[in-house]
């Protein structure tokens, strides 16, 4: 508990540094004859209908108290999503420094609540001669080569809302990090470092009906100094080509362990710890843009792969491919392999733990994609297609969506998640009940 | 056989006569493209673009745009921060272009932290939404085409060269008309044709001695068969500026250069 409290007095202090930082830049901006703030943002409306069958209770979860089950297993809500909400940028620049935050003020009928969520809210300064960029505060960072896949960025996701039709950049979510841009180097070297582990944000049973083997809440790993996240991108351009290299130290990033009590009963979904390194390389081929990344998943609570509680080790790659085959049309293709470095012992002792039955992910899961985007009418037509189809789990998600600006301020838009899958207990099979159909309308100020 | 040879000489005066006044049409749309699109060796410029459609409804974009040259006629990197719409306010675009070949082109949007490359074979497309095409922006090399000068006529009471061109490859148009005004060397008409069809006209609407340099500071370009027009007015130029490599880079693309952009 010690090391406990000394972490969070860290991360209060850090925590004020932020503050006083934002601060010093509020207030060296403000007076400046240079100054300048815009604020913008929109109003949105959105709508999100379940097409889907009802959610059953997954028959591993046992005997459940019903008062004890996620919303979605206890009421038929027909809604993924209706909600209004207000967005708020500011941007505030000042002679050295500058200020950016994004205010979401959500007012969600789904839940019935109104929520008031700081998006962003970070202070950047460049530093020792123009060779460091340093960004404190709150704000979404991503990297790597893959089209909604993601190997070396384990910055949090938000499936959430990704699922349920919500607009693409909420499948990013932010966390609280000190980011640092080294530059002048034979390589460009970029450290985030989360203080406090930043988990994905994954189906609970509020909105979106999931399956897991035992229900049973997730709990985060504690706050403590050495559960802090470090992620690091190294990376250089070679000809037409970028060339990067990546490392992450920190836990996964969805839920995916258990713990047990005394009994062998399940008590809690855990983070296990993680370690990640890999490499990127993209480029112009053949007309168009080629991807390629690969990553090994270090899965070193369990380095031998026989403990049932905690995920094996993966190797995880793909490869991907898009040009524009015509005028505004776009078509990209991904092929991503996720291997299971000691199945057979995980097999083994999962057997041994919970029987013949207990589910294990396939050795080797396999993945495509497809985008088609087609602009029509001068752009502010947008036709939108994306796929991911699992050839190991039979199992699928189609992404379809149109938009459309009826001014540069107002856009409509309309589409769909759908899942289909064999198994109830695969990535996208499990979702099946979550089908859904949305609808969003935007005013931009 | 006097006859014959009288002939042949009026003729090789004549000739001689026209290449003195014109010159080679190869050689005018080369100068023509350089001083559309090579002024200085850099340059920056606030860009306000008006698209209007059959209805008369307006959309607006504004951005800044850096270019930089390292080679007269050859390459240049483009970089562009979009101010209006409000709704991609901060988007940073980037080209990186080799007349040799494809573009390589990048789009960073804010909202996400994402450095998307994009693929860029087709130069046709709409830049933005206008009527304007990604290579209307930067620029068709004159050596695609073939040239032949084909009348100097008075176009708006100034006096200019009419100049044929037709694409070595099969393109989107087969035939375009471009007008080089005789003082500017600057093309202040062209017009795409299909066949008989107009596919698109441009006018250089405004011309302005900006730092020496004559620049077109309003260029229209409009789609007849579809009733849309697009205005591109250029405030705020400036030429020489002596921008560093590093603001082409992706690193600028996540943090724009303030100093040339407010």
């Amino acid at each position: 508990m010690k090391a406990r409290t000394v972490h969070a007095a860290t991360i209060a202090a850090l925590e004020t540094a932020l503050v006083t930082a934002l601060g010093i830049v509020v207030s060296t901006c403000v007076p400046a004859a240079h100054a300048q703030l815009e604020l913008h943002g929109f109003v949105e409306g959105a709508t999100a209908v379940r097409v889907g069958d009802a959610a059953t209770v997954p028959a591993e979860w046992g005997d459940v108290d019903s008062s004890m089950l996620p919303r979605r297993y206890r009421e038929s809500t027909d809604y993924l999503l209706r909600e209004s909400r207000l967005q708020l940028r500011g941007d505030l620049y000042g002679d050295s420094a500058e200020a950016h935050f994004v205010l979401d003020v959500l007012a969600d009928q789904v839940t019935d609540e109104t929520d008031v969520e700081l998006r962003q809210a970070y202070a950047k300064f460049t530093t020792l001669s123009d060779h460091l960029d340093v960004r404190l505060g709150r704000q979404p960072t991503t990297w790597g080569t893959g089209d909604l896949l993601f190997i070396n960025d384990l910055f949090p996701k938000d499936y959430v809302s990704f699922f349920s039709g919500r607009e693409d950049q909420y499948l990013k979510r932010p966390s609280d990090v000190v980011r640092l841009g080294i530059f002048g180097l034979p390589l460009d070297v970029d450290l985030v470092i989360t203080p406090e582990f930043a988990p994905d944000r994954v189906p609970t049973g509020e909105r979106l009906a999931f399956w897991s083997p035992a229900f049973v809440a997730p709990e985060l790993p504690r706050t403590l100094a050495r559960n802090a996240e470090f992620a690091t991108r190294l990376s250089r351009r070679v000809d037409s080509f970028q060339l990067a290299g990546y490392g992450y130290l920190g836990f996964w990033k969805n839920p995916v362990g258990l713990t047990l009590d005394d009994t062998g009963a399940p008590l809690a979904a855990t983070h296990p710890r993680l370690r990640v390194g890999g490499a990127s390389v993209r480029g112009p081929w053949l007309g168009g843009i080629v991807w390629i990344e690969g990553g090994y998943y270090d899965s070193f609570d369990d380095s031998d792969g026989s403990d049932p509680l905690v995920p094996n080790s993966e190797a995880r790659a793909f490869v991907g491919y898009e040009r524009q085959w015509w005028s505004d049309f776009t078509g990209g293709v991904q092929f991503y392999l996720e291997h299971m470095v000691d199945h057979d012992s995980a097999r083994t002792a999962l057997t041994d733990a919970f029987g013949e039955d207990a589910f294990l992910k396939e050795e080797n899961r396999t993945l495509v994609t497809a985008r088609l985007s087609q602009a029509l009418r001068y752009q502010t037509l947008r036709v939108n297609l994306f796929v991911f189809l699992s050839p190991s789990d039979s199992d699928a998600y189609v992404r379809p969506s149109v938009s459309y600006d009826w001014s540069d301020e107002l856009r409509l838009a309309v589409g769909a998640n759908v899942f289909g899958g064999d198994d109830e207990r695969t990535a996208f099979g499990m979702n099946d009940v979550n089908s859904s159909i949305w609808a969003r309308v935007r005013y931009s100020f | 056989m006097k006859i014959l040879l009288i002939a042949a000489v009026l003729w090789s005066i004549h000739g001689v006569a026209l290449a003195q006044d014109a010159s080679d049409p190869t050689e005018l749309m080369k100068q023509a493209h350089l001083n559309l699109y090579y002024s200085g060796d850099d340059g920056l410029a606030n860009v306000d673009m008006l698209i209007t459609n059959k209805k008369g409804n307006v959309r607006e974009r504004s951005f800044v745009m850096l270019r930089k040259d390292f080679e007269e006629g050859g390459e240049q990197k483009y970089f562009i921060y979009f101010q209006k719409p409000n709704d991609v306010r901060r988007t940073t675009f980037m080209v990186w272009k080799d007349p040799a070949e494809d573009d390589a082109r990048w789009l960073f949007v804010p909202s996400l932290d994402l450095v998307k490359p994009i693929s860029a074979n087709d130069k046709k497309s709409s830049f933005v939404g206008s009527d304007f095409s990604y290579e209307d922006v930067s620029g068709r090399h004159w050596s695609d085409d073939e040239h032949s000068l084909l009348r100097e006529e008075s176009l708006n009471e100034r006096a200019t060269w009419v100049v044929e061109s037709t694409p070595r490859e099969k393109d989107y148009f087969d035939r375009k008309l471009t007008w080089i005004d005789k003082e500017y060397r600057l093309p202040v008409r062209e017009e795409y044709f299909d066949g008989d069809k107009v596919l698109k006209v441009f006018e250089a609407v405004e011309v302005q001695d900006v730092e020496g340099f004559a620049t077109v500071t309003h260029r229209r370009m409009s789609t007849p068969r579809k009733d849309n027009v697009t205005d591109i007015t250029f405030s705020a130029i400036r030429y020489n500026v002596g921008l560093e490599d590093e603001v082409f880079s992706e690193r600028a693309l996540k943090s724009p250069p303030r100093e040339y952009i407010q």
